[in-house]
């Protein structure tokens, strides 16, 4: 798997570089070893399965997978800063937000707006960790089908075109199954709901915000130009209400075409 | 073509854009335009028939039913003799987010249907809905019963809550009056959740297959039509979308004659003229079982279902479509 030699010299390293700022690369040092101890199980698992003295090549691969998936979850956190992943998959309750403080004082309203900010993008990073969890599970799947698709299958080891093409075309088939399958189920779509509620709700309080600092300059503001939209549109409706539907002709005129990138 | 020709290929065909009839602009309202496709020289006085009214959807653009000559629908149409009109619904912006299902149907479609009755003199004309346009001519006709003499819809919704309707199982839980906020919807976005539904092979195996098959430039020209056309999605005005998503793919009202234009209410009940319903069984977007729903939902006793073996756009542009979508359309509308 690694070189122990270079294992022991990044380990000697780490420990010093780290002695100044040991918060700079403990994170690092923390995931390196967590890694190493994940493969050299894998390793020693397979290798006694090989030996017919443990479970089975298969369990010592889901456990690797299953610490894969999670230090994979761990590796986007969102830029808002909260973190995605509990101990274990996602049981589908989101966290309790953070407890808010007492609003007072003249900034009282943008207090209150950064709190419900806050709280919504902490239910985005909880949803986006369920459908990470399910992504991961639903790759999972898929790899797992197309591994029994092919088993047995004469020439499923060689390059020749025709066979890529095929074992490609499988894979597609597999993915698509498995995707299929999570995408159709109550988790995900409460999830993906979950997800686009939260970021309906923070675009809201950002959109109050800047709408405030656009007041604040005396620019025009999204409010007013609905306001003044709502008085045209319901105008030319009364207008057209009272035309006779044979003589609802409007005058030809081109309409904007669409903005080129 | 071998595979390193390719991107010059691609490149050559940057330019195909969909749209090869020959048409007319015979009405304007806002960003919309009613066309009318000129009759071809051999379909002497046969296009003076009853007209055809293509109501395609908002989302996407109509230039599918017309890609290219070995790929138009409406060419087909005309090749049989047919007089064909199409609305185009335009780009929305941001000054048309409060722009209604009512404003559409009963100002713009309304409008075209008496500019196309009055240019023709007749009482009249056939429809033609497409997926979304579908759900706007069932509404349509049932609304405005004598204004319709035959109904054809094609791909089109009418039970939004059959167990494998994706879209409508991911909406759900939506609070779509949050999301849209009272602006458009923008026609990217809507372009990835469409993506989304069969990521695999749509966003890849799509590419792998063209990559793979060794196509002549004709077959990359097509492409690219397809390609431009997938991705030329407008923006939805925000206070129709909302009234769709919501009463239809939430709430699942016209099955149960609840669905609202305006202050009317549409009764499917209502519809009494003869209906062609044309239903793409591999269709991953509109399920066959939520275009078949139409039969038990109308009060007309002349209905007729054709089933194809394709999915929602090889109903527009397959070659197998171009041999029998539009021949069906044209002989059965001719019997009534």
């Amino acid at each position: 798997m690694h070189d122990s030699d270079s294992w022991r010299t990044w380990q000697a390293f780490a420990a010093d570089a780290g002695r100044g700022h040991p918060s700079v690369l403990d994170p690092i040092r923390e995931a390196a070893e967590h890694f190493d101890a994940a493969a050299r199980r894998y390793l020693e698992e397979t290798a006694a399965a090989s030996q017919g003295t443990a479970a089975g090549a298969g369990t010592a691969a889901r456990t690797f997978s299953h610490f894969l998936r999670e230090q994979a979850a761990r590796l986007w956190p969102p830029p808002w800063g909260f973190a995605t992943v509990a101990d274990g998959p996602p049981t589908g309750s989101p966290r309790e937000p953070p407890a808010e403080p007492p609003a007072v004082g003249v900034t009282r309203e943008h207090q209150q707006r950064v709190h419900r900010s806050a709280a919504a993008a902490q239910r985005m990073a909880d949803a986006q960790s369920r459908l990470q969890w399910l992504w991961f599970d639903t790759l999972a799947t898929a790899a797992d089908a197309f591994s029994a698709r092919i088993a047995g299958v004469a020439g499923a080891t060689t390059t020749e075109p025709p066979t890529l093409r095929r074992l490609y075309d499988t894979w597609i088939d597999c993915a698509e199954a498995a995707y299929a399958e999570t995408v159709h189920g109550e988790a995900f779509c409460t999830a993906l709901a979950d997800f686009v509620n939260a970021s309906s709700a923070w675009r809201a309080e950002a959109a109050a915000g800047l709408e405030l600092t656009a007041k604040i300059w005396d620019l025009p503001t999204r409010s007013e130009l609905d306001s003044l939209n709502r008085r045209l549109a319901a105008i030319e409706r009364q207008v057209r209400a009272g035309q006779p539907s044979a003589k609802r002709t409007r005058p030809a005129r081109r309409g904007p075409r669409r903005p080129q990138p | 073509m071998s595979a390193p020709d390719l991107p010059a290929a691609l490149a050559a065909a940057s330019g195909c854009t969909p749209g090869c009839s020959p048409r007319e602009v015979i009405w304007q309202s806002g960003k919309m335009r009613l066309y009318r496709y000129r009759p071809l020289p051999d379909s002497g006085s046969r296009s003076a028939g009853v007209p055809l009214l293509i109501v395609y959807a908002l989302v996407n653009r109509p230039s599918m039913m017309d890609l290219q000559p070995d790929r138009s629908l409406i060419r087909g149409l005309l090749d049989e003799g047919v007089d064909v009109y199409l609305i185009d619904w335009g780009y929305p912006d941001g000054a048309d987010r409060l722009i209604t299902l009512s404003d559409y149907l009963d100002d713009l479609l309304n409008g075209c249907v008496d500019q196309i009755l009055r240019r023709r003199r007749m009482p009249s004309l056939n429809l033609l809905g497409v997926c979304q346009g579908g759900v706007f001519s069932l509404c349509y006709a049932a609304l405005n019963p004598t204004r319709v003499r035959n109904l054809v819809t094609m791909v089109t919704p009418v039970d939004f809550h059959t167990p494998r309707d994706l879209l409508s199982k991911w909406v759900r839980k939506i609070d779509v009056p949050a999301w849209v906020a009272g602006g458009n919807v923008s026609g990217h976005a809507l372009n990835q959740l469409f993506l989304s539904l069969m990521p695999f092979r749509l966003a890849h195996q799509k590419y792998m297959d063209l990559y793979l098959s060794t196509p002549d430039q004709h077959a990359v020209d097509t492409f690219m039509r397809v390609e431009h056309w997938i991705f030329d999605s407008p923006d939805q005005a925000g206070a129709a979308f909302q009234e769709f998503v919501i009463g239809l793919y939430q709430e699942n009202r016209l099955i149960r004659n609840q669905f609202a234009i305006g202050e009317r209410t549409v009764d499917l009940r209502a519809i009494e003229v003869p209906v062609l319903n044309l239903i793409g069984a591999k269709d991953h977007l509109v399920p066959r079982e939520a275009s078949l729903a139409l039969l038990r939902a109308i009060g007309s006793k002349d209905y007729t279902a054709r089933e194809f073996g394709l999915g929602h756009i090889g109903m527009y542009i397959s070659a197998r479509a171009q041999q029998e979508v539009p021949a069906a359309i044209a002989q059965w509308l001719a019997r009534r």
